[in-house]
């Protein structure tokens, strides 16, 4: 059977129609489900007889070995010409490339004098384990208090970095917080019904350690308060091996005026 | 240029329930890894159009294909006005196909090329484009769909609101302005005299 490769992932997409993916957390301990969808174009006519052939799209994703996986595939646009037909996609899995690159492998066979199997499309779910310990979150904020930067909304400057760490306690000297992992790239700012939301991802965080997680501000993305910002309520994560990731540490963030 | 402008189908759910078919949705708290997103939202369902496209008289005529787009409006008002859709994956595919070969020219095709887009209305109804193709007398009197949307709802998140825009959060429910309490907020002091 020949062997056709489309490339969702690749920029432009090769072979495919207007592919998607989201990405979202579910279940506790967080797992990662990986959501596509596409419109794959084979283009596969058949030479008469009923013609097969294994179409894999490579999906914008990876996963480790081990993950659960539904997928469906639907035939999309076909073409006849005047003689009995047949077009098939039976059956669809998922597996994991030699790049550990997401695969949707789909045999489709045609028939017909002639026929074209044009395109089919594809909707899939990945369930997977986590890959590295991650805490991640959301920081929001009344619109009250000041918005991001149009530089900062289009995605060009992170508003925040957010630290994981500790306080050393230095003798003689005062509590030092020292970062054993952190971000400086958190996501683009929203808003609705006027909360403004950021949402960070710190990878790589120590497990079997309280830390702290402590965010802060690059006054130079924001137009708003000119005061010091707050963010509340107080975090700690401890990671560890059955639980190596934490969703949901959440900050709202305010700002500390001087007393009048 | 834009190929899919000869013809429109809108399919109403909003006005003409009956037309979307086998309509199912779920939604889930959650969290991503890509935004702020707190809800997801699944929905799937059948979009019924059963009319008999004038293959012969537009476009290119009847031995052409006639590209134009295909318009699904969710009955049910599945997301808040309010609401921020951060993303969304949607797949669509025939659930029925149908050809007329008495009069048609033998040639004839029906294609699903791509999904345009997933938006929302003001009145919170999802709106789902398909970008469609027909040659010949044939047509496609039903499509199945599946929309997987990730929406961000701040109702969702507990954010405090300041009583006083400036005020300084200074514990759980509480909040100061500088050194005075909000005037909406005060301490009743009750005195008793103690008794020698």
């Amino acid at each position: 059977m020949e062997t056709l490769t489309l490339d969702a992932g690749s920029n432009p997409p090769t072979g495919v129609a207007s592919p998607s993916k989201i990405a979202l957390f579910v279940g506790n301990p967080p797992r990662e489900l990986l959501i596509f969808s596409g419109v794959a174009i084979p283009e596969w006519d058949s030479k008469s007889e009923f013609d097969w052939e294994k179409v894999v799209v490579r999906l914008p994703g990876t996963s480790t070995e081990v993950f659960q996986w539904t997928s469906t595939v639907s035939i999309a646009s076909i073409t006849n010409t005047d003689s009995d037909f047949i077009f098939a996609a039976n059956e669809s899995w998922i597996q994991v490339g030699g790049d550990g690159r997401l695969e949707l492998h789909v045999p489709i066979g045609v028939k017909g004098d002639t026929s074209l199997f044009s395109r089919f499309s594809y909707h899939v779910e990945v369930l997977s384990d986590p890959v590295v310990s991650k805490v991640s979150g959301t920081i929001r904020w009344n619109e009250s208090w000041g918005e991001p930067t149009e530089a900062a909304i289009q995605g060009h400057f992170s508003m925040f970095k957010v630290d994981a760490g500790t306080w050393i306690q230095i003798p003689g000297a005062s509590p030092q917080f020292t970062a054993l992992a952190f971000t400086n790239s958190t996501s683009k700012p929203v808003r609705s019904s006027g909360i403004w939301a950021v949402s960070y991802i710190i990878e790589k965080v120590p497990l079997g350690i309280q830390l702290q997680i402590i965010p802060d501000l690059h006054k130079s993305v924001w137009n708003g308060s000119p005061g010091n910002p707050i963010f509340t309520p107080s975090r700690s994560v401890t990671l560890t091996p059955s639980e190596p990731m934490k969703v949901g540490v959440d900050f709202d963030m305010s700002f500390q005026l001087p007393p009048h | 240029m834009n190929q899919y402008t000869e013809f429109k189908e809108i399919i109403d759910g909003s006005i003409e329930p009956e037309k979307i078919t086998n309509l199912r949705t779920l939604h889930l708290p959650v969290r991503s890894s890509t935004g702020p997103a707190n809800r997801y939202v699944r929905i799937t369902g059948v979009a019924n159009d059963p009319i008999d496209p004038p293959w012969e008289t537009i476009g290119g005529g009847p031995l052409s294909f006639h590209r134009g787009l295909f318009i699904i409006i969710v009955p049910q008002e599945e997301i808040e006005p309010s609401d921020l859709i951060l993303g969304s994956c949607v797949s669509a595919g025939l659930a029925q196909l149908e050809r007329d070969e008495a009069v048609s020219p033998a040639d004839f095709g029906i294609a699903i090329d791509e999904v345009s887009s997933l938006t929302m209305s003001s009145t919170g109804h999802i709106a789902i484009v398909l970008k469609i193709g027909y040659k010949g007398d044939c047509w496609m009197p039903a499509i199945s769909f599946a929309a997987d949307i990730l929406v961000y709802r701040p109702s969702l998140d507990n954010v405090k609101q300041p009583p006083v825009q400036g005020s300084e959060y200074v514990g759980p429910g509480l909040y100061s302005y500088g050194l005075e309490w909000e005037p909406s907020e005060y301490v009743v002091v009750t005195m008793t005299k103690r008794s020698k």
